[in-house]
């Protein structure tokens, strides 16, 4: 497996602030892991939420992360009233760990608003962008 | 445009600077900034990044008096930027003068009062019951039921829970409330801001709370009402004028004031007075509380003239004691 990362940005990065969100991690809260359906995308087996990055705009900068095997199955064994994420604060980064079809290794997968998915070199990214539009994850 | 109030629950400690709170109030920022807001004491040490990224500027003072803000990445993303104190001044939350706005507009009585919960207090209660009027504000679900569960174990009475909006109420929310005969209203329903800031509730607060109103007290049913009657006509033979039946009809039946009816019988008021007390000590009811049953202690009025009726009625009757034999 190799370790170096490459990152494959959409736009350099200047201030702004309108029309600059291309990714948008809010179907995680609303959709939970139905999130992470890859039906329709064969040469991916599935995709599971490693870690999560929340910020809070409060004058003390807050940021939570949370981070597990699979946030998504840790909360559902704690029960109904576990927030794998809080229904405030904005999602500012989340990793996932993607299986692919041709891939004996699974695939980290990091994705920063606004615009920043990083992955190991290698991989098919166009699937994953596609992915990630049909997910929502990708703004049109 | 959303109402001011679901940004509340976005600001852990409701403590941000300027820029962030105009873009979540919008157009509701300038009113609710000048009624609500205050500048807190010390500034900020970092300004969000306008990317929306997690990261944000550090500040650093400058001797001309300006602040830098620099990009705490490393290689740096973004240009430096120049920002004045106010930009950098937090706004905090004043709960004292919301609470008394709320108050204002849902007409309780202002009680402030600390609980000992995070970002929840009492601001306030309503009616003569005094039930408590309790406002949290929080950001992440799993606080607001605690919140709750502790208010419910805590209080083990009625309360009004108000918060921004219905965002953290589940199920389990409801069960506690409804364990203490609580209630929860959210202020995006219950309360509009006009552009003055001033706070206006979306119904009248007695339609807002009123399972919260307390009903009449001191029911005074029929036989009550039937058993006064009688016991007064059994001791008005032992009183001088007014007689206890006159003073009772007019006090309960006209609802005339004391001072009236010293008027209209030639007596002093204090005769008048002490009669309305005898009233209430052979009733056992306050004479004002008997007027709610005028119309119908009217009509007993009326019967126990009847001769028939005095038979009956007056097998409640008590003897006299010394005190009825006050003339005034």
């Amino acid at each position: 497996m190799k370790v170096a990362e490459s990152e494959h940005s959409a736009q350099s990065q200047v201030p702004g602030e309108v029309g600059r969100n291309l990714l948008d991690l809010e179907p995680l809260r609303s959709l939970g892991s139905d999130a992470l359906d890859t039906t329709g995308f064969p040469a991916i087996i599935k995709i599971i939420l490693r870690e999560i990055e929340i910020t809070w705009d409060n004058a003390f900068h807050e940021v939570t992360v949370r981070r597990a095997d699979d946030l998504f199955d840790s909360a559902s064994v704690k029960g109904p009233a576990a927030d794998p994420i809080p229904p405030t604060g904005r999602i500012t980064r989340a990793v996932f760990i993607v299986y692919f079809a041709d891939s004996p290794y699974p695939v980290t997968v990091q994705i920063s608003t606004p615009d920043r998915v990083t992955l190991n070199p290698g991989h098919d990214t166009e699937i994953l962008e596609r992915w990630l539009c049909q997910c929502h994850f990708r703004k049109p | 445009m959303p109402t001011p109030w679901r940004c509340l629950e976005q600001i852990p400690g409701l403590l941000a600077v300027p820029k962030i709170w105009q873009g979540l109030l919008g157009e509701h920022f300038e009113p609710f900034n000048a009624a609500f807001f205050q500048n807190w004491s010390r500034l900020a040490s970092s300004f969000p990044c306008p990317l929306q990224t997690s990261c944000a500027y550090w500040l650093t003072h400058q001797p001309n008096g300006s602040i830098l803000g620099v990009c705490q990445r490393d290689p740096r993303t973004c240009e430096d930027v120049t920002l004045t104190p106010a930009e950098v001044t937090p706004l905090q939350l004043n709960w004292a003068r919301l609470g008394r706005a709320l108050c204002k507009a849902l007409n309780c009585e202002s009680k402030p009062a600390e609980l000992g919960l995070p970002s929840t207090l009492q601001i306030g209660a309503w009616s003569a019951d005094a039930v408590p009027v309790i406002l949290t504000i929080q950001s992440e679900s799993n606080v607001f039921r605690h919140v709750i569960a502790e208010l419910v174990a805590r209080l083990g009475r009625p309360f009004i829970l108000l918060a921004p909006t219905s965002l953290h109420m589940t199920a389990n929310c409801d069960e506690l409330l409804a364990h203490a005969k609580a209630a929860f209203f959210p202020l995006e329903t219950t309360v509009t801001m006009t552009d003055h800031g001033t706070l206006h509730p979306t119904k009248t607060p007695g339609v807002i709370f009123a399972r919260f109103t307390p009903e009449a007290k001191e029911p005074i049913d029929e036989d009550t009402a039937r058993r006064a009657v009688a016991l007064i006509n059994q001791f008005d033979r032992k009183i001088r004028p007014p007689s206890l039946i006159t003073v009772f009809r007019m006090y309960c039946m006209d609802e005339l004031s004391a001072e009236a009816i010293a008027r209209k019988k030639e007596c002093s008021k204090a005769a008048v007075v002490r009669r309305l007390k005898m009233i209430r000590k052979i009733t056992g009811t306050a004479p004002a509380n008997l007027r709610r049953l005028s119309a119908h202690l009217q009509k007993l009025e009326d019967a126990v003239s009847d001769p028939r009726a005095r038979r009956i009625y007056r097998k409640g009757a008590v003897e006299a004691d010394d005190e009825t034999q006050d003339g005034g």
